[in-house]
């Protein structure tokens, strides 16, 4: 234990005194502080958004409550029943933000975050709706966030400070006479992990945890979600540390250490991503747009013939009166459209859907795409939690038709305050916690066993032949 | 003796297995992603043709209904797939594939690939420009970092230089051999690209197009390969030629571009969805200068009707007034949606004028716009695509409107065959960025490479000038 302590001290000691270790530091806390910031502006731009979006339906709501009254006021005698109230109003259910938004981007531009419907028109809900308007050129480019700082750079921060860890000492000349003293090899190779990659990965952890919590206005997060982003960045940087140390085993000069570094960090961050999408496009190609949309029309065209082929049903005086036996012919017919609709939507979702459950298998392939997965449900900006707002906003949607049926009962204009006020109301159900912390702890296990796969490969290295170059004299 | 540097060179490359091997896998990668892309593009032109087939039919297939009901069906515009993105898709995955074009409402092109996706989104994704643009650029830095620092470390450059050889005929042998390199890779592509334009009957033009996407290409690579041998002709060893050379790659293939977007995007925010669909709203109904309401304009509709047609009430014009106010709405609302999207579409050019501006910090920068503007996978391309079927919609939902104009006044709107009222109406012709625009748009980032690369070579020739420290 002594002798542990005694390399991690000096170990410390050194990375002080390293001239570079400070310029990295401050480089990387800058890089930090403005990813934090902006993921904090693209956040308090979408809440504004949401904002706006809650004022301008609470304004058309406002008008429609007024001309309900004005209606009221020329036809003396007109009642209202809580069912056409719903049903003459505008919704626009919405996906809140999460606290930590500002971690990840991730997929909140790729999914509507809003929806605006009428009772009795919704047909597909998301088909037309864009979820932003920004540069395509932005999008391509990719968002410069927490997530993006340490998936990418992160690890090379930690590999630039820990690359030539054993083989610094190589090249120095002084691994023989370290190995020379009476501390086994795996001690040592410990006790430099420990001090150089563990405080290496500390201190650049902190400084991450530090932005978010400065700049990144995330301020109110929980201390669990806290806890498992700490969790997730130590161990993605345990895995980069257990790389380097790898290398280190493995490789035997100062140059080749990087370029092996390097390139692993290539194939990690760029290549195997960018191969796994690939796979995804090749076996499970995006459901096309084009044929969606047309197969949507020709069920409408259908929807149209047949209701053309209905003869209206004629009607008496007092029928045409009953503004009530309208709505419901109206209500049944879209119940008709939507289940004209439904095979061709779901024909649609149900590829999209396979498509994206193979990416989300695929994610544990890489370390880089299972913490990208992690940071972006903990930031609420990952597909599943959008899919599930999209889910809800559907079943919001046909529920609203039934509520609207079921309540049809008239009440005099003195009521209209209390009808507005009991017009349903969409609120986000987040999915259930355990599955957040299920696929939180899928990842983190996909890493471990990256990280017990580099433990073999560093464990079978550590010989003392191995640690010294076995040419020199 | 520039020939003996050159083979030399060469043979200590192919030796080099490290080396050998990266640019073999690079190589087939690149190709497999530019056949995969040729694929791609092969299936979305196909796609595109059997949708526009579908559209049209069902256009069709309405057969006499109301007029105003068909322009609020409506029709849908597919965008083109140029047959370049199989090299350098750009944009297009971020840019809708179609648009939908109906009645009173000008609407964003929608059903980007991008869309509904997961955390493996977030990566770029390998395509054969991606393969040149970040992983080529680290092959070179591996071929080069050692030439001269690790053969001053070795003491051979000493040698080198006392046999009377001039330092910039060492460092031009070194380019000239290396840069053969990045020429044959380059022509694999090229070649390869070119065999698939020949197999798909591709016009002259996009022949010109490849080769000019390769020239930009080039630069960039030979601008890494001068920048490589500049730096490995300054460092006593290769360890820090190669640090060096890795933190430049890092910050100009990966940092600057990923940053400059996103700072451009500050400079010149654009606005949200709802937010936009809130402004153009406003402009629909107070005018868009904000003071012209919607009902002042229509009372001042009816009376022009009734001065133009000399008539005291609208009952007796002798065309349908709904028609007019359908084709006088038309014309506000389209020019209220004009309006918004040219604001809109002007931000996006001035960030990307801001990004350009950017280009001395990243060769990459000029070299996807670039590679994006002569693979028509840009924002220009996409622009062109909209302002086609704006034109499309426009003219066929008028077409329309003037059939309501003609119906009987007074009476319900008469059901007419839609079909031939708007058959002589063109269709979006697509494909409308010509060479000569895409070369007025990209020249000044030609030039940005060509700038790079003389700064770049330029630099390369000063560390030469400096080779006798090494030694």
């Amino acid at each position: 234990m002594n002798a542990l302590l005694t390399v991690v001290r000096h170990e410390l000691r050194r990375l002080v005194r390293d001239r570079a270790t400070p310029v990295l530091a401050l480089l990387f806390a800058a890089i930090c502080v403005y990813a934090a910031w902006n993921g904090q502006r693209w956040a308090g731009q979408r809440g504004e958004a949401l904002r706006q979006i809650g004022i301008d339906l609470q304004e058309s709501r406002d008008d429609s409550r007024a001309r309900a009254a004005a209606a009221a006021a020329a036809q003396p005698g007109r009642t209202f029943s809580q069912g056409s109230v719903s049903a003459s109003v505008w919704y626009q259910p919405t996906l809140p933000l999460r606290p930590l938004a500002p971690l990840a981007i991730g997929q909140a531009d790729g999914y509507p975050f809003d929806v605006r419907f009428h009772p009795v028109s919704p047909r597909t809900l998301f088909a037309p709706r864009e979820a932003s308007l920004s540069n395509p050129a932005a999008l391509a480019a990719g968002s410069f966030d927490l997530a993006f700082v340490i998936v990418y750079l992160l690890p090379v921060f930690l590999l630039a400070l820990t690359y030539d860890l054993w083989i610094g000492e190589r090249d120095r000349g002084t691994a023989r006479l370290l190995l020379a003293q009476p501390v086994p090899p795996q001690v040592l190779f410990a006790g430099k992990a420990i001090a150089l990659g563990g405080t290496v990965l500390l201190g650049l952890a902190a400084l991450v945890g530090l932005a978010l919590l400065t700049f990144g206005g995330a301020g109110g997060v929980s201390g669990p979600a806290l806890a498992a982003l700490g969790g997730t960045v130590l161990l993605y940087g345990a895995f980069w540390v257990a790389v380097a140390l790898a290398v280190n085993v493995w490789v035997r000069h100062a140059a080749g250490a990087a370029l092996a570094c390097g390139a692993i960090w290539l194939g990690v961050t760029a290549l195997l991503p960018a191969l796994l999408t690939a796979a995804v496009d090749f076996t499970h190609p995006a459901p096309s747009s084009a044929a969606y949309s047309n197969r949507l029309r020709e069920v409408e065209l259908e929807r149209q013939d047949v209701r053309r082929q209905q003869a209206p049903p004629a009607r008496s005086t007092a029928e045409r009166e009953d503004r009530n036996a309208a709505l419901r012919r109206t209500l049944t017919q879209v119940a008709e459209d939507m289940a004209a609709y439904a095979p061709v939507r779901d024909a649609f979702r149900s590829r999209e859907h396979a498509r994206r459950n193979l990416a989300h298998d695929l994610r544990f392939a890489s370390p880089a795409t299972a913490v990208q997965d992690s940071l972006e449900r903990l930031a609420g900006t990952d597909a599943a939690r959008a899919v599930a707002f999209q889910e809800q906003a559907w079943d919001f949607a046909q529920g609203l038709r039934a509520h609207v049926e079921a309540h049809l009962t008239e009440a005099p204009p003195e009521d209209l305050p209390q009808l507005y006020a009991g017009v349903s109301v969409f609120r986000f159900t987040e999915p259930p916690a355990t599955e957040v912390r299920e696929a939180l702890a899928a990842n983190a296990a996909a890493l471990l066993s990256f990280l017990i796969a580099l433990g073999t490969v560093i464990g079978s290295g550590i010989q003392r032949t191995r640690l010294v170059d076995e040419d020199a004299p | 003796m520039l020939s003996t540097i050159m083979r030399h060179q060469w043979q200590q490359a192919l030796r080099d297995q490290r080396v050998r091997w990266l640019a073999i896998a690079l190589i087939l990668a690149g190709l497999a992603a530019l056949l995969s892309g040729l694929a791609r593009q092969q299936r979305l032109s196909a796609e595109r043709a059997e949708a526009i087939r579908a559209d049209a039919e069902a256009w069709s297939r309405q057969g006499v209904v109301d007029p105003h009901g068909a322009a609020h069906f409506g029709r849908t515009a597919f965008k083109p797939i140029s047959l370049l993105s199989a090299l350098d898709p750009g944009l297009l995955d971020h840019i809708g594939s179609l648009v939908r074009l109906e009645a009173h409402k000008q609407n964003v092109a929608s059903g980007r690939p991008s869309d509904a996706g997961t955390a493996l989104t977030a990566f770029v994704p390998f395509t054969a420009a991606s393969a040149l643009q970040i992983f080529a650029p680290v092959l070179i830095i591996l071929t080069g970092f050692g030439v001269f620092s690790g053969e001053a470390a070795r003491q051979i450059l000493r040698l080198e230089l006392a046999a009377g050889i001039p330092p910039r005929v060492l460092l031009m042998g070194r380019f000239l051999a290396l840069g053969g390199g990045v020429a044959g890779v380059l022509g694999l592509f090229g070649l390869a690209g070119a065999v698939g334009l020949w197999l798909t009957d591709a016009p002259a033009p996009d022949f010109a197009r490849l080769g000019l996407l390769l020239v930009g290409y080039g630069a960039y690579l030979l601008t890494f390969l001068a920048l490589t041998l500049g730096i490995s002709a300054l460092c006593v060893s290769a360890r820090p030629a190669l640090a060096g050379l890795l933190a430049f790659w890092l910050a100009t293939v990966l940092l600057v571009p990923r940053i400059g977007p996103s700072l451009s995007a500050q400079v010149y925010p654009v606005p949200s969805v709802p937010v936009f669909a809130n402004q153009v709203s406003e402009s629909i109904d107070d005018g868009l200068d904000g003071h012209d309401p919607r009902h002042t304009r229509m009372d001042r509709l009816r009376a022009r009707a009734m001065a133009q047609y000399g008539v005291t009430r609208i009952e007796d014009l002798p065309v349908n007034f709904g028609g007019l106010a359908l084709e006088y709405g038309e014309a506000a609302t389209t020019r209220a949606y004009q309006q918004h999207f040219d604001a809109l579409f002007t931000n996006y050019e001035r960030q990307s004028r801001l990004l350009q501006a950017l280009s001395p910090l990243s060769p990459r920068l000029p070299l996807q716009g670039w590679s994006a503007g002569l693979a028509e996978t840009d924002f220009a391309a996409h622009r062109a695509f909209l302002q086609d079927a704006e034109q499309y919609r426009y003219a066929f939902v008028q077409a329309l409107n003037q059939a309501v104009v003609r119906s009987t006044p007074g009476q319900p709107r008469a059901a007419v065959r839609v079909a031939d009222i708007t058959a002589e109406v063109d269709r979006a012709a697509g494909h409308s960025v010509t060479l000569g625009e895409t070369w007025r748009r990209q020249w000044s980032n030609g030039v940005l490479l060509l700038t790079w690369l003389g700064f770049s070579v330029g630099f390369a020739l000063w560390a030469a000038g400096r080779l006798h420290r090494l030694s």
